[in-house]
């Protein structure tokens, strides 16, 4: 009994290695079959604690690939969206949204102007609209192979056609240079009936932007005297001093619209 | 020469860079470094049974992060106990293994001792994650870019480390 005991404590290292290696073969059999495993909600509840705090962090520097995947289908989904709810106003493919970035954006002057990081290459040409998740942002009045300027919406030469979002009734949206956030739409018919806080949305008219795009809504309204017609304030849905994602505006139909509306004058 | 302070928090360092980095990652989608081999391959040799203690806590504690099993616990358990017998029939001149240190074995000796560990770490953990040694032999090709992968960290490790510490 003793020289065995003395046999077992001079392979104490071999022993407890193979006890180890037993526990570890026990634990991959185990593994394998999750019912029998009294540890594994244990060690799931504590490795899912600490990846799912990596993954935060993981996240967080993944952030821009994420943004630019969402910023992708939601472009893709406001196309699919337009598709389905305008079916009568657009033919199936007529509208295709962009996704770009702004990378230089003015709102201090009276003749701003925007710049996204997208251009010819990517399918974007003059005269597109561009939006925001927000509302409208401005047209795109040049293009270079890889960017695109724009006429911002607080540009004293953007006139953009808008309506009453429950009538026909249209006018148009200019920018008031003072206030970023707040514009002018003229030339709305006196028979309009307007009351504070309705929606302004864009009328479809230009085929720039497509009908029903949230402009802003509606906090002070007058005649103006001699005319007969409304001068409305809005205050815009787009915070025009913050801008980062935006949807460039593909209207595939447009150059045809153009040119027999051009004919008809 | 026993386990100093030294080795216990290196130990910890490389097993929260392979939980929290390391395992993280998937290199072009199949390579990952198992870092937390470099501490267990440069203990002691004569500290036997701490050494293979050490080697189930921190394989045990990695298989939890990876949901495992005891994989990364059975394979670091047997690489520890397998470089004992591999330090006294392939490097004799290192029998001695109260004087055994890592520093005073020259460096090509070093490589190739890292090399033949890290390919039998990944296959020990390719083989006792599956126990099908068809897929093993499948695997081959990820093991070997995979045990040079590891095998360039750890000689920039062992540069750092090793070699700094030598100069001490």
């Amino acid at each position: 009994m003793i020289k065995l005991l003395r046999l077992l404590a001079t392979k104490k290292s071999f022993l407890l290695f193979v006890l180890l290696e037993l526990i570890a073969f026990i634990l991959i059999i185990n593994a394998h079959d999750y019912a029998k495993t009294k540890t594994h909600s244990f060690n799931t509840e504590i490795s899912g604690f600490v990846n799912n705090n990596l993954n935060g962090i993981h996240h967080y520097f993944e952030l821009d690939k994420i943004n630019d995947s969402l910023q992708t289908q939601n472009a893709r989904l406001l196309t699919e969206l337009t598709r389905k709810k305008d079916q009568n106003l657009y033919r199936e493919d007529q509208l295709e949204y962009l996704p770009a970035y702004v990378i230089s954006n003015q709102y201090k002057f009276d003749n701003n102007t925007i710049l996204i990081n997208k251009g010819d290459e990517d399918g974007v040409q003059p005269e597109m609209g561009v939006i925001n998740s927000n509302g409208i942002v401005g047209v795109v009045q040049q293009t270079s192979k890889h960017f695109a300027k724009l006429v911002s919406v607080l540009n004293r030469h953007s006139k953009i056609s808008v309506s009453l979002k429950n009538t026909r009734h249209t006018g148009f949206l200019q920018w008031n240079h003072t206030d970023p956030n707040i514009f002018s739409v003229v030339d709305m018919p006196v028979n309009a009936k307007i009351t504070q806080g309705d929606t302004i949305v864009t009328s479809g008219i230009s085929n720039i932007f497509p009908k029903g795009i949230p402009v802003g809504k509606i906090i002070n309204f007058e005649k103006v005297p001699g005319l007969k017609s409304y001068r409305i304030s809005i205050l815009s849905f787009t915070d025009m001093t913050n801008l980062d994602a935006v949807y460039v505006i593909k209207n595939k139909l447009k150059q045809e619209f153009d040119s027999i509306s051009n004919n008809r004058k | 020469m026993k386990i100093r302070k030294k080795d216990i928090a290196i130990l910890i360092l490389f097993l929260i860079i392979q939980i929290v980095w390391f395992n993280q990652i998937l290199l072009f989608g199949f390579l990952q470094p198992i870092i937390i081999l470099f501490p267990v391959l440069t203990l002691p040799l004569n500290t036997k049974s701490v050494n293979i203690l050490l080697a189930f806590i921190l394989g045990i504690i990695t298989d939890t992060f990876l949901h495992t099993g005891g994989v990364f616990a059975a394979s670091l358990v047997l690489i520890v106990y397998l470089r004992n017998v591999y330090f006294s029939f392939v490097i004799k001149q290192y029998q001695d293994k109260n004087d055994f240190n890592i520093h005073k074995i020259d460096f090509s000796s070093r490589l190739m001792y890292y090399a033949v560990f890290i390919l039998l770490t990944y296959f020990f953990i390719y083989l006792f994650e599956s126990f099908h040694i068809s897929l093993v032999i499948k695997k081959i090709p990820i093991l070997l870019l995979n045990t040079a992968v590891s095998l360039v960290l750890f000689i920039f490790l062992d540069t750092f480390l090793i070699s700094n510490d030598q100069k001490r």
